[in-house]
């Protein structure tokens, strides 16, 4: 059953190309050749690249599960095939990961990411989700994009809080940063769902009007989310706050761009999200380089315009 | 009224509609009824604007015909860890209704603090036709409203409808339930090979299941 499984999310995901007009087989060849890339950049760009890498490896493992196909698996097989199963999948999706680590001497988080396995392959089905009933909150009546993001991956908060913690016990603006993109990150992921074109159809308003009313709760739950990053920086790494401040802006201005391309590219997921990978990259380049800030205002604009214009036709204004 | 004229739509090399032509009176309801594939979602979807089609569809009174509708998908989606009440505070917030608050009782009884994907389909249904029924649209059109809903919603939603046709409003809805279609609807249209191919009053319902039958 468990080979089947893999066998089944294999083909899906050799499907996955070919439902894009792209031959599997240079799919494949892309993606390896993408990862590669992608991995190459972090360990030489990113501060603690280990840590980062396994981060990213985790929270790609999280973006891939869906609740719905984990409960209709867990009621088909029952919790032993299906922990064995999700245990299989998990490991395959870990392994280039886990290689990539070893490869560049990072033993210790390459042990981690498999220690991680059997918890979180146990977690995905052992422990209950009981919460029928939501806390409002002020953002009920604004883009749905913040409020299901949060409540879906809430866990990423307290874990933000612990490394800021940790970054002033060690006083490590490296591990402040982490901090930072860690959260940066998982906000990435929100506003990048695309969602169903009905939900852009039944807004009253012009497209201008429609980014508008999208960027404003953006503007706000980011500050809001970002805040005690800039408290902690401001009052612990005040040498380094420009820095922060930068990191501050640079992702605030990659939100905003990552929610322009996804309407810019809509529905298309797969151009939205390397597109905004390509964009994430941008941000943290700026970090090194600032003057890569002009580069991100100028893309931002083209991505508002050709947005808007996306827009026009669902929105028939 | 609404008039739709010679609207045909492709996907890749099917064609789903082939210059269909209709006209739909204000003030009534109307039964869109054909086989599955018939293309009764993408008459709906276009009529929307949600897909792009070629032909013309224009409705009598002024203004993007979009704005004036309330639509119901055949399959609604719902963000996760959203909560009923949520998802109809931002639809009216979308709509530019101003104020609105949580409804802390409703039409179908619906408990609205519940994240919707505790719901089950039927109520999920009912979510989605009382989202539809927020802001001051003319025209109603609800893909399969009574799919999985209980009896009773089933009632609840036809005298929903029936005050919507008092009220003047015009509801174009689709269901392979006959019954439902025959006790609510004031004409029927038939979709079969992109077309309509037979148009029903009153008096003709009784040939409607034969006629499903035979094709």
């Amino acid at each position: 059953m468990v080979g089947f499984y893999i066998r089944m999310r294999f083909r899906q995901f050799l499907r996955f190309f070919s439902f894009h007009e792209i031959n599997p087989v240079i799919g494949v060849v892309l993606a390896l050749l993408l990862f590669l890339g992608f991995s190459e950049a972090v360990f030489i760009k990113l501060p603690h690249p280990g840590i980062a890498y396994a981060g990213i490896a985790f929270v790609l493992l999280l973006q891939m599960q869906s609740p719905a196909a984990n409960g209709y698996l867990l009621h088909s097989v029952g919790q032993r095939i299906f922990f064995r199963a999700k245990l299989a999948e998990h490991f395959i999706v870990l392994l280039p990961f886990g290689v990539e680590l070893l490869v560049h001497g990072f033993y210790r988080e390459a042990l981690g990411l498999l220690l991680v396995l059997p918890a979180y392959s146990w977690w995905s089905f052992a422990v209950p989700r009981p919460r029928r009933f939501a806390l409002r909150t002020p953002y009920m009546r604004h883009s749905f994009e913040f409020l299901s993001g949060f409540r879906t991956y809430w866990v990423i908060y307290p874990l933000h809080l612990l490394m800021l913690v940790a970054a002033v016990l060690s006083a490590n603006i490296y591990v402040l940063l982490v901090a930072y993109f860690w959260l940066l990150l998982f906000l990435f992921t929100f506003y990048g769902r695309l969602e169903d074109a009905t939900y852009i159809w039944l807004y009253r308003a012009s497209a201008g009007r429609f980014l508008l009313r999208k960027a404003w709760p953006l503007l706000a739950q980011y500050l809001v989310s970002v805040s005690l990053f800039v408290v902690c920086g401001a009052v612990f790494f005040t040498p380094e706050l420009p820095l922060l401040l930068l990191c501050v802006v640079a992702g605030l201005l990659g939100l905003l761009g990552s929610m322009f391309l996804k309407y810019q590219f809509y529905p298309s997921e797969f151009v939205v999200q390397v597109s905004q990978m390509i964009l994430l990259g941008l941000v943290v380049l700026c970090l090194f380089s600032p003057p890569y800030l002009v580069l991100l205002v100028v893309l931002l604009t083209y991505s508002f315009f050709k947005a808007k214009s996306k827009l026009k036709a669902i929105l028939q204004c | 009224m609404l008039t739709i004229s010679n609207l045909s739509k492709r996907y890749g090399n099917k064609q789903v509609l082939r210059e269909l032509s209709a006209s739909f009176a204000e003030g009534r309801v109307h039964g869109i009824i054909g086989l599955n594939g018939a293309g009764k979602t993408t008459l709906f979807q276009c009529i929307s604007g949600l897909l792009e089609y070629t032909g013309s569809v224009q409705y009598s009174k002024p203004g993007p015909l979009k704005n004036q509708i309330g639509y119901v998908p055949a399959e609604p989606y719902f963000f996760p860890r959203i909560t009923g009440g949520e998802y109809l505070a931002f639809l009216a917030h979308a709509k530019g209704i101003k104020g609105a608050e949580l409804p802390g009782s409703d039409t179908f009884e619906l408990p609205l603090r519940e994240y919707i994907e505790h719901y089950s389909t039927g109520m999920k249904r009912k979510l989605a036709i009382q989202g539809a029924m927020i802001g001051a649209a003319d025209l109603y059109i609800l893909d399969e409203p009574f799919n999985g809903v209980d009896i009773k919603s089933n009632l609840l939603i036809k005298q929903r409808m029936e005050e919507l046709r008092a009220q003047g409003k015009t509801v174009l809805f689709s269901s392979h339930i006959i019954s439902s279609l025959t006790e609510v609807c004031d004409e029927i249209h038939l979709l079969k090979d992109g077309r309509i191919a037979r148009h029903y009053l009153p008096a003709d319902y009784p040939a409607v299941e034969s006629d499903l039958m035979a094709l």
